[in-house]
């Protein structure tokens, strides 16, 4: 077998080893598939949608932030990039997302070299400072350039015919909804398989000790911005397919700071480094937020948002620092422990 | 017998901390070199100059005879078979044993069989094989020094550089630990022995390196360097009279 080959096999069996490792997860997914065909209300479907794409960004945001603990808040940057090119490209040329998104990758893959490679040279911090900015210059270099990219207003689609799965056009919500379920349990493939990968065991040995790495020949800066190339592509798809559901964007809404601390706590309250945290993360924070819209609109001139942010990460932080779904580890543990004394007893 | 590294007229100062004093020794292959002197003498200064820590301000060091090391970062050091531990264990410490081993393993071969193979392989040779899966955060202070050389030992050093690596250890660990020093030693890997634990250098090197506020004191065979009045003097003191 040749070393790809061996590689790729590698990968997918990874992926058939965690799904029999994770029954629940399995049978969740069963779930997901089946809850359109059971709930009629077009609003709790359009929740989870958005929960969908959330989640997939919270995965490819702990490709690097969970295997290398290098804290991005730049994420919207790619998720915006991602979502002009498609719309930008339909727009001007009736381009299919499924060709745009391949453009939307090279830009964001772009991008983001443009901040790591100065910024993982440097030890620490430095990355996760440097990348707070971000998201402003990004949106407005969007703003400046309107002739392109329709400035403040943002770009419109206009009315799409021809339903087609090529231009993500659909006739019914439902849809979007395999799509997005698709899209995220995709990105939880990607992730499992880099875990799995030479890459993700480099990236987790400069996670835990950056100088005895580099003494043993892994360089860090390298695996690092590898790692920040992956999670920009993976953001940049979810903004492609993203835009075709959402049909206009709007820069100031896309491409906020708010939209970047939404994907990091997504990764970090469900559980840094871990494969279903950011699931589970999204699950609570998209549902809390749309909560928070409805009943808190006038609280703090709509800040109620920003708040929820903060108490979240204060809690989290103080009780469960290693993410919510850990807490799935301890009850099984509890349930195995309840089994073996009672299999103990019975004898 | 044939140099592996040479150092010549080292020297490398810290913001007014002259931490290495024109410093010259030689490591000959195959042999167990002790490093020795007290501590702040620059021992493991020199350890870092040489796998590329620091550069040193001046002087030269000479690895296999033709390479010159000035230019070369950490990683191109270590690919060429400079090997080092620190003097605090820096286990991963979430990864398992295993795949500690196993991560660097995947760095120097070109198949995950051949990896995981030398990975296994390791942990045997250097009685790991028993806390394989145990997370390397979880072993106690002996089993740590131990990973750290099962690390850098399947980048298959030609020197090995063990900084202090039976500090903080009990003196029946101690003697694991030599046994494992020289376990590795006779696999034909050269070794830089840093110690200041006298007792120790003595039953396990073939020379010995006094160094001290560092310079050179001495250099010679163990006996020899332990007779000489100037070690006895500026570094043992009355100290190894009552040993
Ligand atoms: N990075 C550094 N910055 C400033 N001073 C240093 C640095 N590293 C070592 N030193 C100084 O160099 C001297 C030698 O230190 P070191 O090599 O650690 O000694 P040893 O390992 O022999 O105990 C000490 O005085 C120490 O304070
Ligand atoms: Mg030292």
């Amino acid at each position: 077998m040749s070393r790809t080959d061996r590689k790729n096999s590698l990968h997918i069996k990874s992926v058939f080893h965690v799904l029999r490792q994770n029954p629940i997860a399995v049978i969740i997914v069963l779930v997901f598939a089946l809850f359109p065909a059971v709930c009629g209300n077009i609003y709790f479907i359009n929740v989870v949608i958005e929960v969908f794409f959330f989640a997939a960004l919270g995965i490819a945001w702990n490709v690097l932030g969970g295997l290398a603990k290098q804290i991005s808040w730049s994420s919207a940057c790619f998720f915006t990039i991602g979502a002009y090119a498609g719309i930008m490209m339909y727009l001007s040329a009736g381009v299919s997302p499924w060709i745009s998104m391949f453009i939307g990758i090279a830009a964001a893959c772009l991008f983001a070299l443009v901040i790591g490679a100065p910024c993982f040279r440097l030890r620490g911090v430095f990355f996760s400072i440097a990348t707070i900015s971000c998201t402003t210059i990004l949106r407005q270099c969007l703003i400046v350039f309107k002739n392109i990219t329709g400035g403040s207003v943002g770009l419109n689609f206009g009315i799409r015919k021809n339903y087609s799965l090529w231009m993500l056009t659909f006739r019914s919500k439902t849809d979007f909804y395999y799509l997005s379920l698709i899209w995220m349990l995709a990105c939880v493939a990607i992730f499992v398989a880099v875990k799995h990968a030479r890459l993700g065991y480099y990236l987790r040995a400069v996670r835990e000790d950056e100088d005895a790495a580099a003494s043993l020949g892994i360089i860090p800066s390298k695996l690092k911005t590898k790692a920040f190339l992956i999670s920009a592509a993976m953001m940049s798809v979810t903004g492609t397919l993203y835009v075709f559901r959402l049909g206009y964007v709007d820069p100031n809404a896309l491409c906020a700071h708010d939209i970047s601390v939404k994907i990091g706590l997504i990764a970090i309250l469900g559980g840094m480094g871990t494969t279903w945290g950011p699931v589970l993360g999204a699950f609570i924070i998209i549902p809390l937020l749309e909560l928070c819209n409805y009943y808190l609109q006038d609280f703090a001139g709509g800040g109620a948002g920003y708040a929820l942010y903060g108490l979240l990460i204060v809690l989290i932080v103080l009780l469960r620092p290693s993410g919510l779904i850990t807490l799935a580890d301890v009850i099984r543990e509890k349930m195995a422990k309840r089994k073996a004394a009672g299999s103990a007893k019975g004898v | 017998m044939k140099k592996l590294l040479q150092i010549q007229d080292l020297d490398k100062s810290f913001a007014g901390v002259h931490a290495i004093d024109r410093l010259s020794f030689n490591i000959f292959e195959g042999e167990i070199l002790a490093l020795i002197g007290p501590n702040g003498c620059g021992k493991s200064t020199c350890v870092n100059l040489i796998s590329g820590v620091y550069i040193q301000d001046s002087g030269k060091i000479i690895f296999d005879n033709q390479c010159e090391l000035y230019k070369q970062t950490i990683q191109e050091r270590a690919k060429m078979g400079l090997g080092r531990t620190f003097q605090s264990p820096k286990p991963f410490t979430n990864l398992t044993v295993r795949d500690s081993v196993l991560t660097i393993a995947l760095l120097y071969n070109k198949t995950w069989k051949e990896a995981e193979r030398k990975t296994d392989e390791m942990l045997e040779f250097l009685d790991l094989a028993s806390s394989a899966s145990v997370p390397s955060g979880k072993l106690p202070i002996e089993k740590r020094k131990w990973l750290d050389m099962a690390r850098v030992m399947v980048t298959e050093p030609k020197l090995l550089m063990l900084d202090e690596c039976l500090a903080g250890l009990t003196p029946s660990e101690m003697d694991n630990s030599l046994s494992i020093v020289k376990r590795i030693n006779e696999r034909g890997i050269t070794i830089l022995f840093i110690e200041h634990v006298i007792s120790a250098v003595m039953q396990l090197c073939d020379r010995i390196v006094v160094m001290n506020e560092g310079h050179l004191l001495t250099e010679g065979e163990p006996k020899n360097v332990m007779a000489n009045p100037d070690v006895i003097r500026a570094y043992l003191g009355g100290d190894y009279e009552h040993a």
